[in-house]
């Protein structure tokens, strides 16, 4: 068959889109296998229409998360609810029919002991619950936050304050992620954009401390152009950086100390 | 194509194969917006939503071991997790006698309520103004296939077209949103 043509007919577009019948999505997974043009052309399709689903991107309510989180949680404790053996310090697996099978004074014993871990256990989680639902939303997330950070420094230094967690959830700022580019795959820096004042604020780099002499500089792409949005250093904390119009994109690149007026690097990172 | 993720896909679906608490957050984070997107856009109702988003994620944990990624991308199935999820309710009796449910043939631009607002998803400045830039039919074809799971001979009906015509069209649709964000990277390549 000609690839070319195979993936000129939309069969391809079909399938990630999920038309496809039963018959041509074994075909087409057949041919993926056999061609990598065919499964390259694939993945181009869906990261297409992941953008565009990116594109129409809502933010769910800020308590959404920890409500997941718990249902999750919850439900592989009643899976792996463990109680030990008082006797020998085992683990005594906790299935049904286990319980049915032991009788007499030491199956009662396991049966309380397994009621009294699963009460701890559904207490414990409406205590927490409850709690969750007492802090405020934006709270909730800015302590998660908070914790993560403190386990990734164990200092104080990088913690977010809470006039910082308040800028970050406002309506009015636009959050961007840029990611690494080629020869800097793991970088990434999270910048918000005040969409009142048009400041753009770099939230936290994710980059390579930088030689002497040399400094990291942000770039807007308005109108078609880079435009300046200022350098920045490599620490953790949020800096204030330019003021520009509604960007199209943004690019870090490698300057000399102070910035240039024009991108004379390779790019770093970069986003929408 | 510039995603949120700063982790690759193997190693986020091997966190979640871990049953890893750091898997759900970096899911949740980088996926939970545009899954809430596309169940907004087939129910219209803020409560369904919430509650449909729950289900997706307890579905994605249940089952990540299904996952098979020779097949597609993470997105794509869990994408399709969330719309047959949603598509469901709407199909749904209960669903349906609910007066204040907005049809789904009406198409409509789904307002949010105030209370909850709206902040633009990571990533998504730029790209919104691309994707944006979509002609309004092709916008159409790709959210009542994509989003709403129609099927070809739905969409022949809809766009009264033949049956043969749209794969073709769908074709195009597809084409011209991947020209516009690759037109998008070659522009900010070019400039540096």
């Amino acid at each position: 068959m000609n690839i070319q043509e195979y993936i000129a007919s939309g069969i391809l577009e079909s399938y990630v889109l999920g038309l496809a019948n039963e018959k041509e999505t074994a075909e087409v997974e057949q041919m993926a296998e056999q061609w990598p043009e065919i499964k390259a052309e694939i993945r181009q399709i869906e990261n297409a229409l992941e953008s565009y689903a990116f594109a129409n991107a809502q933010t769910p309510p800020a308590h959404l998360q920890n409500q997941i989180w718990e249902k999750i949680s919850a439900e592989s404790n009643e899976a792996t609810t463990k109680v030990i053996d008082f006797d020998n310090g085992n683990v005594v697996d906790l299935t049904e029919q286990q319980i049915s099978r032991t009788n007499g004074f030491f199956g009662a014993y396991l049966k309380i002991a397994a009621s009294v871990a699963l009460l701890t256990s559904v207490l414990a989680n409406i205590y927490l619950g409850t709690r969750w639902k007492e802090s405020k939303e934006s709270l909730s997330l800015a302590i998660n936050e908070n914790i993560k950070l403190q386990k990734a420094s164990k200092t104080e230094e990088g913690m977010m304050m809470p006039s910082e967690v308040n800028m970050l959830l406002s309506p009015e700022t636009k959050m961007s992620k840029l990611v690494g580019q080629k020869g800097s795959e793991n970088s990434t820096v999270i910048l918000a954009w005040d969409t009142k004042t048009n400041k753009v604020y770099l939230v936290r780099p994710n980059l390579p401390v930088p030689p002497d002499g040399m400094q990291y500089q942000l770039w807007a792409i308005v109108n078609d152009k880079p435009m300046d949005a200022g350098v920045f250093d490599i620490k953790n904390d949020t800096q204030e950086l330019k003021k520009v119009p509604t960007p199209k994109a943004f690019a870090v690149t490698l300057e000399k100390k102070g910035g240039s007026p024009v991108p004379t690097s390779a790019i770093k990172v970069m986003g929408i | 194509m510039a995603r949120r993720i700063s982790i690759a896909e193997e190693d986020l679906v091997s966190l979640l194969k871990g049953k890893d608490q750091k898997g759900f957050n970096i899911l949740y984070n980088n996926y939970s917006g545009a899954l809430f997107g596309v169940i907004n856009k087939i129910v219209q109702s803020n409560d369904d939503a919430n509650d449909l988003l729950q289900d997706t994620f307890l579905k994605i944990w249940r089952n990540i071991d299904n996952y098979d990624p020779s097949k597609g991308s993470i997105f794509t199935w869990m994408m399709n997790i969330s719309r047959n999820l949603a598509i469901d309710k709407v199909r749904s009796a209960d669903f349906r006698d609910s007066s204040q449910n907005i049809s789904m043939e009406e198409n409509v631009v789904y307002q949010v309520d105030n209370e909850y607002q709206i902040v633009q998803d990571i990533d998504s400045i730029g790209l919104k103004k691309v994707v944006d830039n979509l002609k309004p039919e092709y916008k159409q074809l790709i959210e009542l296939v994509y989003y709403k799971g129609y099927t070809q001979a739905e969409v022949s009906e809809e766009f009264g077209i033949p049956l043969g015509t749209v794969k073709t069209r769908i074709k195009a649709a597809v084409g011209s949103l991947r020209a516009m964000l690759s037109g998008l990277w070659l522009l900010i390549n070019l400039l540096f």
